[in-house]
């Protein structure tokens, strides 16, 4: 359930991911254990995203020191994944492989299109907010990993392995 | 524990001769140890808004998936031993607990019996509801005597022979149950025995992080070790202190973390049953009860 998402990924450096047309290449599936085309597109979406939502957890945790130019960065980097570039990577009936979406997505769609506009929406806030660490950049953080929850919790296969 | 176990099993053996025979009703054979004096004590709707969440109702109770009211039940649970289907708590008096007495409603949760004596299935987590203190319990009845009536009536459960026999469910408190309040430990901190509370209490934590026998009881020696399936088929983490099974290497800000926004320490975000708990239940706690639940998880 927890690392579901993370397991059996090939490991993606964040900077090479952003902008990379072979990760956006419908015939890519050589990761995300057996995942292909659109699946495989959309986890390494989440694995983008989970990946700038742990550095930034990292410095709220004050495991690292704060950055705000960087938590700034990541919050962009999240917020471009959200809103249509998102639902874009679900069309109707895509479950195939090692897909983790629900067939909520399709029966409650636009619920669905809300939570991913939200994930845009919320992680702009974070980026606007981030210079000021406590409380606002902080309680922006909160609400966009609500919104993960929220998406997660309504849309993603409950882990049964 | 052990006469009541053997006594148990010597029943299940008369009960089930008796029902292939056709005849011989099972007996009762659970009864409550303790006897609660609640009746004088005066509930705070506001205090109980606070309490519902560290119970985890609104989850069960409410069909969101199908655009039910909060509360209002009909959500369904699929089992190996069948469908279970969530009662309506909200206060309408003819399909919800309108009409309910305070000692109805604690004899509900702290020992699993039901406004007519019989005994309710343990998907409803009593066996953790009745270490629930007094005062939580007349809290949480005056908050849900408080909100807005919902008229929803609630299909029965659907459940396989024998589970379908409601009689049983005496043999399995009386093997699997006991009722009583949490005690707290003198020797450990406040914070240490209001995790302990949360966890073990109404936050019913151990319902899903333990594994169950075949008959559905928790296994004792295995609290909080996690399950490779769930009664509805999930995988459920170890949330022990082990260092590698468990979340023995977590610090304080990762259960904190995890709790308020269900963030896992890699960045991914919890989903399943435990995104609602979170959404739900642990997302409004204070920072005193996330700080306690961490302090007891981490120190058990």
């Amino acid at each position: 359930m927890i690392i579901s998402f993370k397991r059996a990924c090939a490991p993606i450096a964040l900077g090479l991911v952003i902008g990379s047309v072979t990760l956006l290449s419908p015939n890519d599936g050589h990761a995300h254990g057996g995942a292909t085309g659109v699946v495989k597109e959309r986890m390494d979406v989440m694995t983008m995203i989970g990946d700038a939502m742990k550095k930034i957890t990292a410095m709220f945790k004050r495991q690292v020191p704060y950055d705000d130019q960087e938590v700034a960065r990541l919050a962009a980097v999240i917020a471009e994944q959200g809103g249509e570039d998102l639902t874009k990577l679900f069309p109707e009936g895509s479950l195939h492989g090692p897909s983790e979406a629900l067939p909520a997505v399709w029966e409650r769609w636009d619920r669905f299109q809300t939570v991913a506009a939200q994930l845009s929406e919320k992680a702009r806030v974070l980026e606007s907010n981030a210079p000021q660490m406590m409380p606002g950049a902080m309680m922006s953080f909160m609400d966009l990993a609500k919104t993960c929850n929220a998406c997660h919790t309504e849309f993603r296969k409950k882990d049964e392995h | 524990m052990i006469t009541k176990r053997r006594l148990a099993l010597a029943v299940v053996g008369l009960g089930l001769t008796g029902l292939v025979s056709g005849f011989a009703p099972l007996p009762d054979v659970w009864e409550p140890s303790t006897e609660r004096q609640i009746e004088n004590i005066s509930g705070d709707p506001k205090r109980g808004a606070y309490v519902i969440r560290t119970a985890g109702c609104i989850a069960c109770h409410t069909d969101a998936q199908n655009g039910g009211a909060e509360l209002a039940g009909g959500r369904e649970f699929d089992t190996p031993y069948g469908v279970f289907r969530a009662p309506n708590i909200t206060p309408d008096k003819e399909t919800g607990i309108g009409g309910w007495s305070l000692a109805m409603f604690s004899d509900a949760l702290t020992k699993g019996l039901r406004p007519d004596g019989s005994h309710y299935y343990p998907a409803f987590p009593y066996t953790s509801y009745t270490k629930m203190a007094d005062q939580d319990v007349t809290d949480l009845k005056a908050y849900l005597d408080s909100i807005k009536p919902v008229s929803n009536e609630v299909q029965d459960h659907d459940l396989a022979f024998p589970f379908s026999v409601r009689e049983g469910l005496g043999i399995w408190k009386a093997l699997y149950f006991s009722d009583g309040q949490f005690q707290p430990r003198p020797e450990k901190s406040q914070a240490w025995n209001r995790g302990a509370y949360l966890v073990n209490g109404p936050g019913h934590c151990v319902e899903c992080h333990t594994p169950r026998t075949l008959l559905g009881g928790l296994e004792a020696e295995a609290t909080l070790e996690g399950t490779a399936k769930s009664p509805d088929g999930e995988k459920v983490p170890n949330i022990t202190n082990h260092p590698t099974a468990g979340i023995g290497q977590w610090g304080e800000m990762d259960v904190a973390f995890l709790l308020q926004m269900g963030l896992t320490p890699d960045g991914d975000s919890v989903g399943g049953s435990m995104g609602e708990v979170v959404r739900d239940g642990t997302s409004h706690f204070t920072q005193d009860d996330i700080a306690a639940v961490s302090t007891y998880l981490l120190n058990p």
